[in-house]
């Protein structure tokens, strides 16, 4: 019995080779490996923009003290 | 028959009425509030009791007798609780909750089949805790990372099959041109976490492998773990957050997805390092030892990607709680996987093997590492979700320097105290039991560490509880809660 657990195993280890293959296969297709630079700034959209900081302390944080004190 | 019809129209893009329709940010974000938010309570819950089993286990080391006169509080039923609930009540939990927001707005697309991940965040909670009741009775497996009693895991794997399967429906509505890097490791840890945790199950539980194989099977998986479930996730917060805050992209993007097919070629071999000197054939430990080293490429790549994004921006990382955090946690992981790599160098791996020093370098990866990028990403999507600024800077700081002090210290004492214990016991002229009590000053310290971490994780519980519970401001409507603070009105100080 215990063989044919090893079987699944190896053929469940074969099917997530053969996906991985398939994926960067389905990525070079699609044009996903092309123009990367470009698809770097995917993350941005015009509700939050390249460009702008999208990320503060609340209020009267430390840091924002010491940034006012710099200005 | 028609309900079923109704259910594939539902999972098929070309069936839906918003095909092509690419949603705003706002509405992602309030379509996904319901299951992140009951995701991050699962999360923070676990959080805490997982911290008070790490202090109780933690200070037996160094005063074997504290409760120890109660059998469910005894050493090895301790740790193996802290252990599971931190893997998976704490980071399972928090890494799921930052996944599907991540995925949602990646894909430009509303939540789809929300339903499917409810019943999923009960059946792996409910599973969590079962498991960790049935470790405290005695029913706990004696299989490292798998600790959980059989009647626990059915639910843990059906609760992770719905993720997974929400996962795949939200990628097939995506609105979006381009498969960002970040969604690479998000798709990839979603196919790899049913992998070995399945595979291990079979191979150790339910048909359990004879001999040596059961180690290897062990380490494969334990090591994967962190490898393949974790770390994809903190990447992929860490490949979206950082250029998203800052606003500008990553510094190479090409090295990005370099990053993410080395890791996948290489990680899943290295877990083997862990039987170093063990039973096992020498060429498998040199495999292990081979990919551990190759697995310089991506951590270097993802270094160079994430350090030159960040370099002459230093003032905004510090504006930033959601840098401070997953800056923080991006520097872990360059350190935490360089000294991985070395330390499945046989010749170091001789003094470090069996030490505190391996507990130090899993505490950096899970904590340095994972748990901060998570702290980071939760703060930047709560008050997106909940359409409410953060209640307290203070609160955001303390939480920051004590998670942050406490884990270098953390960090810097089992290190040192691992190596001398390691060099100390390959010396036959020191008796063992003085290499124990050689080790107790840095097991203290390594307490002391763990208070400061739970005072973090205190202000940190605070400030989400509050945050959930305070009024909405009417100035708070815009999608981007957080405002620069030269715009903000000053608040009168206390």
């Amino acid at each position: 019995m215990e063989w044919l657990f090893y079987l699944i195993a190896f053929i469940v280890a074969l099917c997530i080779t053969f996906t991985g293959a398939w994926a960067l296969r389905w990525a070079v297709r699609q044009g996903q490996l092309s123009n990367l630079e470009e698809q770097s700034r995917s993350i941005f959209t015009e509700e939050e923009p390249e460009g702008r900081q999208s990320d503060f302390f609340p209020g009267r944080g430390g840091s924002s003290r010491r940034s006012r004190r710099q200005r | 028959m028609s309900s079923v019809s109704q259910f594939v129209a539902s999972v098929n893009p070309t069936a839906s009425a918003d095909v092509g329709v690419r949603a705003r940010l706002r509405e992602i974000d309030e379509s996904t509030r319901l299951p992140v938010l009951l995701f991050v309570g699962a999360a923070l819950f676990w959080l805490l009791g997982g911290t008070f089993f790490a202090l109780i286990a933690s200070i037996k080391l160094h005063h074997p007798d504290f409760l120890g006169e109660t059998e469910w509080l005894t050493f090895g039923i301790v740790r193996t609780v802290h252990l599971n609930t931190v893997i998976y009540g704490w980071a399972s939990n928090a890494g799921i909750a930052v996944a599907l927001w991540l995925m949602a707005r990646l894909c430009r697309t509303k939540l789809h089949h929300g339903g499917i991940l409810m019943v999923a965040m009960v059946f792996w909670n409910v599973g969590v805790l079962a498991g960790c009741l049935g470790i405290m009775a005695g029913d706990g497996l004696s299989i490292e990372w798998l600790e959980f009693p059989p009647y626990a895991t059915p639910l843990l794997f059906l609760a992770y099959a719905l993720t997974g399967v929400w996962c795949i429906i939200t990628f097939r509505f995506r609105q979006s041109e381009h498969t960002y890097v970040s969604q690479w490791f998000l798709l990839a840890a979603f196919f790899w976490f049913p992998w070995i945790y399945s595979v291990a199950q079979i191979m150790l539980v339910i048909e359990p492998a004879r001999g040596t194989i059961q180690a290897l099977v062990n380490w494969w998986f334990a090591h994967n773990v962190l490898g393949l479930w974790f770390t994809p996730i903190g990447l992929a917060a860490a490949y979206y957050f950082i250029p998203k805050v800052l606003g500008k992209p990553i510094h190479s993007y090409y090295l990005s997805i370099l990053g993410f097919w080395s890791l996948a070629l290489f990680y899943n071999w290295a877990g083997v390092h862990h039987l170093i000197g063990g039973p096992v054939p020498a060429w498998v430990i040199s495999a292990g030892t081979v990919a551990s080293v190759m697995m310089v490429i991506p951590v270097i790549v993802t270094a160079i990607n994430h350090h030159m994004t960040v370099v002459g921006s230093f003032a905004q990382v510090w504006r930033s709680p959601t840098l401070r955090f997953v800056v923080f946690g991006a520097m872990s992981y360059t350190l935490v996987s360089l000294q991985g790599s070395s330390m499945s160098l046989r010749t170091l791996n001789l003094h470090t093997h069996f030490t505190h020093y391996t507990v130090a370098h899993a505490h950096l990866g899970m904590y340095g590492f994972f748990t901060m990028i998570m702290f980071g990403s939760f703060y930047y999507i709560l008050p997106r979700l909940l359409q409410k600024e953060w209640p307290s800077s203070m609160l955001i700081s303390v939480h920051f320097w004590t998670a942050s002090l406490g884990i270098i210290l953390y960090f810097v004492g089992l290190s040192i105290g691992g190596l001398i214990q390691g060099m100390q016991m390959n010396n036959p002229d020191i008796p063992f039991l003085e290499v124990v009590a050689n080790t107790i000053p840095y097991l203290v310290s390594r307490s002391v560490a763990g208070i400061i971490i739970l005072v973090g994780h205190l202000a940190f519980t605070v400030s989400v509880v509050w945050m959930i519970l305070k009024p909405r401001s009417p100035q708070e409507t815009s999608p981007t809660l957080f405002r620069s603070p030269e715009a903000m009105p000053l608040r009168p100080s206390t």
